[in-house]
């Protein structure tokens, strides 16, 4: 019964979560926490388009207003490109919103739930294609 | 001996001896050789086959390339970056090369031609796919498709819509006439080197391959680039011969990364190796 | 119950997303260079009957978003000898075990970038391959890494020396293959002499350099691909071990994306993500 309705509302809100507890046990996600930490306003620094994972370094401040370099981690250029990433979807400059989980050591890292853009697309983070590490489990592949 | 633990020592004697050709080969070749270590075919040629290079070739040998033009600010700029090893290294300071094959990062186009293995040559074999031509390399194992369905090479790369540049690039090819084989290529990515010294090469530069069959066993291949962003003119960066293999075959020559970092870290670094 | 859920909420938005997706795609112009996923998941059904004798083309595989379905990974627990438990507890997969994290691998492929060599090329990373043929010989180009393998078609025979002697063979990373079409649609490769360093699988099988890998294709019509391999390698396995199934479908376009690891980046990615994510924070 909690289970569904914790899912009822995560639709309502339209915003695509997993409820159920990181139970996979693959990199990265020992290391990270299980909340997402949101950075508004965050200003693109550097972006990796690389393996084994896209990188994006990224200045914005955190909840006591301190300026923070933080960088954040997603999936390869393989399997983003499926879901709508390209290598100049983000630059150096471009002031987007970031969702991710922090580093649980304190380090100014992490790996992203997903990023939103200036103009409001919504690029997220995958598991597709077994990318161990990431949290989301979002895979347009799932059900084929 | 295992091939891959030879080619990381043999990548710094490689380059002991070799530059881009101004190696000397040494006297003459041993009879039935064409040159040290590519045997002579025994038959002499017959005449070559109609738009068909298939066939595992050798080369390249007698390379005499034009010398480099200028560069422009940008070239010269980027230029300056890079830190080569090996005789073509340009100063005397101790500190390490920054040449992207120390680490086995992808050699690209066009320096893959330049073999970086113990002869210094290569072999590479030509086939075919739909619309397509395929060039496979010995030298690390790379492969590279060359689109012959008439489509135009991408007018930009890494730009919003476009395709990415890519380490081996976007290739279009055509036959000029039954013995002559053109292909244009662009995109390449800018971070592999143009050749060991480390010139530069931008993603848009014009790298054009003319590969002429003179006869069964015989293989002309000049490579011009026109890379307006980095030099003041285009320039024939190769003009070499290629020769049939006797026997058609590879050996399997791959840098292996935990190799080549392993050498640089255990070895080169902390001995303070100079390799001239 | 809740994963059933979980799935419906992830299928939902999953097709939410694609159509959005679709549209974005939609308003710039093509490119021959780039590959369109929706249009290969598009192409569906068997798209005739198979060619004979005939793999060459490129082809989408695991996780290409073709719709492929999905491959079956390899027999776990792999029938292993004490010889093989041995070598198999000193791989330390990443993911793995309970939870191996990169820093903690020890796969020659996650911290430096080697390749994998065969099998594991054939089953890892396997989005696409192109087939091609000259008179005497098969060549599989992978899309990861670039790297390509050759399959000898001349009848010759396998080596099988890799030690010492006179007729050595050095062990390579692709192995040494031989190929011929048992039927007009299924063709059969085997291989051996694969340098015994590589992991046989992603989740760190090991094999000796005497191991025998068995690949058969199998073209079922125009546009599906299978493949199945098998490990036959006494020291270190009981019996032959499967190493699963991978599907594959024809693209249309015959296009794919260029995907690699670049050593120099992953050595960066280690020293500035991976390998500080599992350090206590030294600040504390």
């Amino acid at each position: 019964m909690k289970g569904y309705l914790l899912v009822a509302g995560a639709v309502s809100l339209g915003v695509l979560m997993t409820v159920s507890a990181p139970a996979f046990a693959h990199h990265g996600n020992a290391a990270y926490a299980d909340e997402i930490t949101e950075f508004k306003k965050a200003t693109v620094t550097k972006f990796a388009w690389a393996n084994p994972h896209t990188l994006i370094n990224f200045d914005a401040t955190d909840a006591s207003g301190k300026l923070v370099h933080m960088v954040v981690e997603t999936a390869a250029p393989q399997a983003l490109r499926l879901i709508g990433w390209s290598k100049t979807s983000v630059a150096p400059g471009d002031v987007i919103t970031v969702r991710m989980y922090v580093a649980k050591n304190g380090n100014p890292a992490g790996r992203l739930q997903k990023i939103i853009l200036a103009d409001g697309t919504e690029l997220h983070d995958t598991q597709l294609g077994g990318d161990e590490g990431g949290k989301t489990r979002f895979d347009p592949d799932a059900g084929k | 001996m295992r091939t891959h633990a030879i080619v990381v020592s043999v990548i710094a004697l490689a380059l002991l001896t070799a530059t881009t050709g101004h190696a000397q080969r040494g006297g003459r070749a041993p009879e039935g050789f064409l040159r040290e270590g590519i045997p002579k075919m025994p038959n002499p040629p017959g005449p070559a086959p109609k738009r068909d290079l298939s066939g595992v070739w050798v080369g390249p040998i007698d390379n005499k390339p034009d010398r480099l033009p200028a560069m422009t600010p940008a070239g010269e700029a980027l230029f300056k970056e890079r830190k080569p090893y090996g005789s073509a290294s340009r100063n005397d300071d101790l500190g390490a090369s920054n040449d992207p094959f120390i680490t086995c990062d992808p050699l690209g186009f066009p320096r893959n031609l330049l073999a970086h293995a113990v002869s210094s040559r290569g072999r590479f074999i030509f086939g075919s796919a739909p619309d397509r031509l395929l060039i496979a390399y010995e030298q690390q194992r790379v492969w590279r498709e060359i689109w012959t369905d008439g489509r135009a090479l991408p007018k930009a790369v890494d730009v919003r819509g476009a395709p990415e540049s890519r380490y081996y690039g976007h290739s279009v090819g055509r036959w000029e006439n039954d013995s002559t084989l053109v292909i244009d290529t662009t995109g390449v990515d800018e971070r592999p080197w143009l050749d060991e010294e480390g010139h530069p090469r931008s993603s848009s530069a014009r790298i054009q391959e003319r590969y002429t069959r003179r006869d069964q066993y015989n293989l002309q291949l000049t490579v011009t680039i026109d890379d307006a962003k980095f030099y003041t003119k285009p320039w024939t960066w190769m003009r070499a011969d290629f020769y049939w293999v006797q026997g058609q075959d590879f050996a399997e020559t791959i840098c292996i990364p935990s190799e080549g970092i392993e050498y640089r870290d255990t070895l080169a670094r902390p001995s303070g190796i100079v390799i001239r | 119950m809740r994963r059933a859920w979980t799935g419906v909420v992830l299928g939902v938005a999953g097709a939410v997303f694609l159509s959005a997706l679709a549209v974005a795609q939609n308003s710039e112009p093509r490119s021959p260079w780039k590959y369109y996923p929706e249009d290969a998941r598009k192409n569906v059904g068997d798209g005739g009957p198979a060619p004979k004798r005939d793999l060459t083309g490129t082809w989408a595989g695991e996780s290409s978003g073709a719709g492929v379905e999905r491959l079956v990974p390899p027999e776990s627990p792999p029938p292993l000898t004490p010889l093989g438990k041995q070598l198999f507890e000193r791989n330390r997969a990443e993911g793995g075990r309970g939870g191996i994290t990169i820093a903690e691998s020890n796969d020659p492929h996650v911290r430096y970038c080697d390749p994998f060599g065969f099998p594991r090329n054939m089953n890892d990373q396997i989005r696409s391959m192109t087939i091609t043929t000259l008179p005497d010989r098969t060549f599989v180009l992978l899309k990861f890494m670039t790297i390509w393998r050759e399959i000898w078609m001349d009848g010759r025979a396998l080596p099988t020396n890799f030690s010492r002697g006179k007729d050595v063979h050095d062990p390579t990373y692709n192995g040494y293959s031989v190929g011929r079409w048992e039927d007009d649609y299924t063709f059969v490769v085997e291989t051996t002499g694969i340098a015994p360093e590589t992991w046989a699988t992603e989740g760190g099988y090991p094999h000796s350099v005497d191991a025998r890998v068995t690949e058969r294709f199998q073209r079922k019509s125009k546009n599906d691909l299978t493949l199945t391999m098998t490990m036959d390698d006494p020291k270190l396995y009981t019996r032959p071990v499967s190493l699963g199934v991978v599907h594959f479908r024809w693209i249309p376009s015959q296009t794919f994306f260029d995907f690699t690891c670049i050593p120099s980046s992953v050595q960066r990615y280690l020293k500035e993500m991976a390998d500080p994510a599992g350090q206590p924070n030294p600040a504390k």
